[in-house]
Parts: C-alpha cells; sequence; structure tokens
C-alpha cells in the first residue's frame, strides 16, 4: 500500500476494507480554511474552555429524539469528578429516558445523535485531553469510551488522533490517526491483542500513517525496531520534533459521512490524506 | 554716511509691516524621533519639534503583509505615547514603527525597529505537575520501574496515576518526581501483565525543549509549530498585569492545536486545572 507521493498529485489506492482516496504532499503554509468549502463538510469539533465549574448548557436534537444534559452531581468514584445525568425524550413515543455518565469526564461539550440507538457525548478530561463517550440509547448506559485529541464526528464515524500523554520523546507522541465506528461494537473497533475493553487508550482503527495501517499498532513507528530500541536506552532522546507526525489541518474534516480528509504534517512536509472508510474498517 | 531719501521711524515701522510678512514666511522644518517602541509595555514614544508647531502625525506598523496604520491625527509638538492597541492588531509579522508628520506641507520622518508577529487571539489553557500528597483516591497497584526495566510492586493513589498517565509526569510521595514508563512495557521486553498505564519511571521531570525549565511563566506548544519554536518568547495579552505576561515556550502539548499554547502552572493540585481564556497572543521577534 504504498501510496506517497512527494508530488501535487493524487493517487488512488485500495487496502483492504480501508481505502486510500489518495495522498499528496507539500511544503509550505496552509491558510486556515483549507478543506471545508463543501458545506456539508462537518468541521472538527470545536474545543471548549476547560473549566468543570462552569458547566455549560448542552444538547442535541434530530426527527426523533431530544438529549440534554439535565444534572450534574459530585461522584467520587469517578474519574472526572462528577456523574453527568442526560434526559432522552423519544419524540415519537412520547416517553422519557435518562442515562449516566460516571468515568474520568469532567466536563461534558457536545453530543450527537447517530440514530435511535446510539449517541455520542464528548467531553474534556483536562485542557488537552478529550473523552468520547458511545451511549447505547436502549440500554440507557455508556457502551465504550476513550481518549483523545481533535475528534470530528460525521454521522456513524468518529475520527481522531490518538491520545499521547506530554512526553519529550516523540516515539511517543508522534500522531496516528484513528477512526470509530460507532455502529460496529466495542471489540470490533479495537485491534485484536489489545488490552481489552477497559484501555481507553489504544481504541479505533488507525487510518494514518500506513505502517500503523499496515502492521495494526497503535504505537507511533517513526523509526525501524533497532533504532527505536538504540534511541530508547539513551534518556537525552535526540530524536527530531521534525521526525514525528503532527497534525497540519486545523483538525480532521469529513467530506461526507465515512470519507476524512486531513493535512499530516512530516519530516517539514505537509501530506493531504484523504481515506474512505464507507466500505468498513475491518 | 547714507545717502538717498530720508524717513522717519514711523515711516519705516509702517513700511516693515506692510512689505516684510509675506517676503519671509515662517518656514518650519519638523523633526521627528521615535524614542520607545515597546510591544511589551505597549508603549511608542513620539518627539515632535519645534514644540510651537502642529500638524498631521501619521503612525505607521510596518510589515511585509501590508502596514497598518496606528494614528492618523493632528498633534503639536512635544513627547506623545501611543499604545500599539495590540488586541486589534492583524495576525502577521511586523518589523518597525514609522511616524509622519506634516506641518505646513512639510513631512518630518522617524522610524524605530519593533520586530514581533501577531500569532492571532489563542486559546490558554493549563497543566502541571500534580502532588500525589493531595490526590485523595484509594491505594492501587502500581509499579516503579528503573533503566533495566526492573519492575517493583507499590502503591500509588488512584487518582494520582491517573493523572501520571495523563500528564506523563508527577511527583510521588514515596518516590520523588515518576514519568510514565513506555518503553519497559512494551515487546519484546517482558513485563508484569497488568503493567502497562500504571508503571512509573523515577526520573526528573524535563520539558521537551532541550535545556529549558517548566515554571509559571512557561508554556508548551503544538508539535510543529509554523511560528513558535523552542525558546521563543510570546507576550499574552491581558493575561494578568496589563498590558499582559510574557512567557516562554519550553514544552510541547501533544493535544494543543496550533492556535492553542498549554501554560505550565506550579499549582500542584490533582485536579481542577482550569483555562485561563482566550487572549491575543504575540511572538516577540
Amino acid at each position: 500500500m504504498a501510496v506517497r507521493s512527494d508530488l501535487n498529485s493524487w493517487r488512488v489506492v485500495g487496502a483492504g476494507a480501508i481505502f486510500f482516496l489518495g495522498i499528496a504532499s507539500f511544503h509550505g503554509s496552509l491558510p486556515s480554511t483549507r478543506i471545508s468549502s463543501n458545506p456539508l463538510t462537518q468541521r472538527p469539533s470545536e474545543v471548549r474552555p476547560f473549566d468543570p465549574d462552569r458547566q455549560s448548557e448542552t444538547s442535541a436534537e434530530s426527527e426523533d429524539l431530544s438529549i440534554s444534559l439535565s444534572r450534574m452531581e459530585p461522584c467520587g468514584d469517578c474519574g472526572g469528578g462528577r456523574a453527568f445525568t442526560f434526559e432522552v425524550r423519544h419524540k415519537r413515543r412520547g416517553t422519557l429516558t435518562s442515562f449516566t455518565i460516571r468515568n474520568e469526564t469532567a466536563q461534558i461539550d457536545e453530543i450527537a445523535i447517530v440514530n435511535s440507538s446510539r449517541a455520542i457525548v464528548l467531553g474534556s478530561v483536562s485542557g488537552t485531553v478529550r473523552i468520547v463517550n458511545v451511549v447505547d440509547l436502549e440500554a440507557n448506559s455508556v457502551r465504550d469510551s476513550f481518549y483523545c485529541h481533535f475528534p470530528s464526528i460525521y454521522g456513524r464515524f468518529i475520527a481522531y488522533v490518538k491520545f499521547a500523554p506530554r512526553h519529550p520523546s516523540p516515539l511517543v507522541w508522534s500522531f496516528v490517526y484513528l477512526v470509530y465506528d460507532v455502529l460496529a461494537s466495542p471489540e470490533q473497533n479495537r485491534l485484536s491483542g489489545g488490552r481489552g475493553l477497559e484501555d481507553r487508550e489504544r481504541v479505533g482503527i488507525p487510518i494514518y500513517p500506513l505502517e500503523n495501517v499496515e502492521r495494526k499498532v497503535y504505537e507511533p513507528v517513526i523509526l525501524d525496531e533497532e533504532e527505536a530500541r538504540q534511541i530508547a536506552e539513551v534518556e537525552a532522546n535526540p530524536l527530531a520534533e521534525e521526525e514525528a507526525h503532527s497534525l497540519g489541518s486545523e483538525g480532521l474534516f469529513w467530506l461526507q459521512e465515512g470519507v476524512v480528509a486531513f493535512v499530516d504534517r512530516w519530516k517539514r512536509k505537509n501530506h493531504l490524506v484523504v481515506v474512505d472508510v464507507r466500505s468498513g474498517l475491518a | 554716511m547714507i545717502e538717498g531719501p530720508v524717513c522717519t521711524c514711523a515711516q519705516v515701522g509702517s513700511a516693515f509691516q506692510t512689505s516684510l510678512t509675506p517676503l519671509l514666511p515662517v518656514t518650519v522644518s519638523p523633526k521627528v524621533e521615535i524614542t520607545t517602541a515597546d510591544i511589551i509595555s505597549d508603549q511608542i514614544v513620539v518627539s515632535l519639534s519645534p514644540s510651537t508647531a502642529s500638524g498631521g502625525l501619521l503612525l505607521t506598523l510596518a510589515s511585509p503583509d501590508g502596514n497598518v496604520t496606528l494614528l492618523n491625527e493632528a498633534r503639536s509638538g512635544g513627547t506623545h505615547t501611543f499604545s500599539f492597541n495590540p488586541t486589534a492588531l492583524p495576525a502577521r509579522q511586523f518589523t518597525e514603527v514609522r511616524a509622519a508628520w506634516t506641518v505646513n506641507g512639510v513631512t518630518g520622518t522617524g522610524k524605530k525597529a519593533a520586530s514581533f508577529r501577531v500569532l492571532g487571539t489563542y486559546l490558554h489553557s493549563q497543566y502541571n505537575t500534580p502532588r500525589e500528597s493531595l490526590c485523595t483516591g484509594a491505594p492501587e497497584r502500581a509499579y516503579i520501574t528503573n533503566a533495566m526495566c526492573n519492575f517493583t510492586a507499590t502503591t500509588l493513589r488512584s487518582d494520582f496515576i491517573r493523572q501520571v498517565n495523563l500528564n506523563g509526569s508527577s511527583r510521588s510521595i514515596n518516590f520523588g518526581d515518576v514519568v510514565r514508563e513506555f518503553f519497559c512495557v512494551a515487546p519484546p521486553r517482558v513485563f508484569p501483565p497488568d503493567a502497562p498505564d500504571r508503571s512509573f519511571r523515577q526520573q526528573s521531570i524535563r520539558p521537551a525543549c532541550s535545556g529549558q525549565v517548566l515554571n509559571d511563566t512557561t508554556v508548551a506548544r503544538a508539535p510543529n509549530h509554523r511560528h513558535l519554536g523552542c525558546g521563543d518568547r510570546v507576550l499574552i495579552v491581558g493575561l494578568g498585569r496589563p498590558p499582559g505576561t510574557v512567557k516562554t515556550v519550553t514544552d510541547l502539548c501533544p493535544g494543543c492545536r496550533e492556535d492553542q499554547l498549554d501554560n505550565y502552572t506550579t499549582d500542584e493540585r490533582c485536579s481542577g486545572i482550569t483555562h485561563l481564556g482566550h487572549f491575543v497572543t504575540i511572538r516577540l521577534r
């Protein structure tokens, strides 16, 4: 699946279920509104200032459902310190249900209704770490949750950058881009050989860099194993920041449901990446 | 001996009043000196002379991407202090302040270097190094590792473990500064099955920028930021005492957007570290 191009050209390459529409690389900076000329494009989720004590009202509405944050309570067992209860109004049935989030979520930022049985509640764990809660509206419970950076939702899919803690080494934080399919099970949204459903960091299916797609791994692959071993053994990490992948666009943009575009910056070049996951993530 | 017609004193005075005024108009050479152009203190000091003159003063901030007019008003001679009005400046690189004072059609000019880049309105979040003694969670199993990848079982407070995993580093009660262990919990190394995400290495906490420090005057930026590098200083307009606060880039923030800076705080609380807000941010070079 060699699809990297050093020119401003496009290639269409298929690989299993994930279909790369193309990768183009170019030098230079990007204007601020790069990929969003199509009004249907879904922009990345807005970053709300992190201030849990000033939680703003949050709600979402579809033809069938209305979901709103109705209550917050202190919660000693919750990593985020609060339990968030949401009220779900089923318009056609005329019924009212609720669900509660009790985990590391410290602030609620956004609600997205996927269909009558699934919703996504996007929150913040800290000023730089976001958390995705996938809600089963039939069971009235959180079905899955995970940390991430720069989430972007369109329909059933969430595109994001794998959570990376602050660390001097690019070997740890080099960006890995992932997609989560809300209509698939939590197991299907994890690579095999992972650390189980309790793992909040290694969640989703890698879509870029290609090394992560090919090797089916979450950890950044910016060096071969021997280079990585040698570097890991020295405390003063000589690896330059430019050697790591990072986001060059203002987020990940859905061009339509299942087709996501973003710019990855790597080795001083910007790579425009377009990935099609409409046929599935398996 | 003076020859020619003789006139009286009264006649002489009259002749001067009627004939010399249009022959000798007052010409002024306006002088302009910009003595201070300091974005940190938000001060532009301009001296105009002579003090008796008055005219239109045009104050401009020069930029390769388009100059910005700061002032275009009548001013008399003397020393004047102006603001950059930093919150109204467009995002671009600026190079110098220019002044032009026009008195009776004659223009005097002056300029002073003022190199800075207005980055725009940035979100300023905060991060810290939490102290375990300020965490309140129940003890949980954890491991302390060393450079040989030996694992020593211990317990740490549950919310402390969570904070180290999120922040990357923290201050433990019994082991001093610890950082999250990554290398010893990755294959092909052998490690306890529950060691990932609960293993920490005793190590001094250092920022990503080599040789730099972490304190209340440092910030972290997004990786590969287009305009900010290690060691760059930024003016955060409106933060703290007016006109703002100067901080230095010493760290990286993988979760930050390009228009976000993560401000380090020496507040060691286990939670409750909130955003500072949105501020116009200026790179000081």
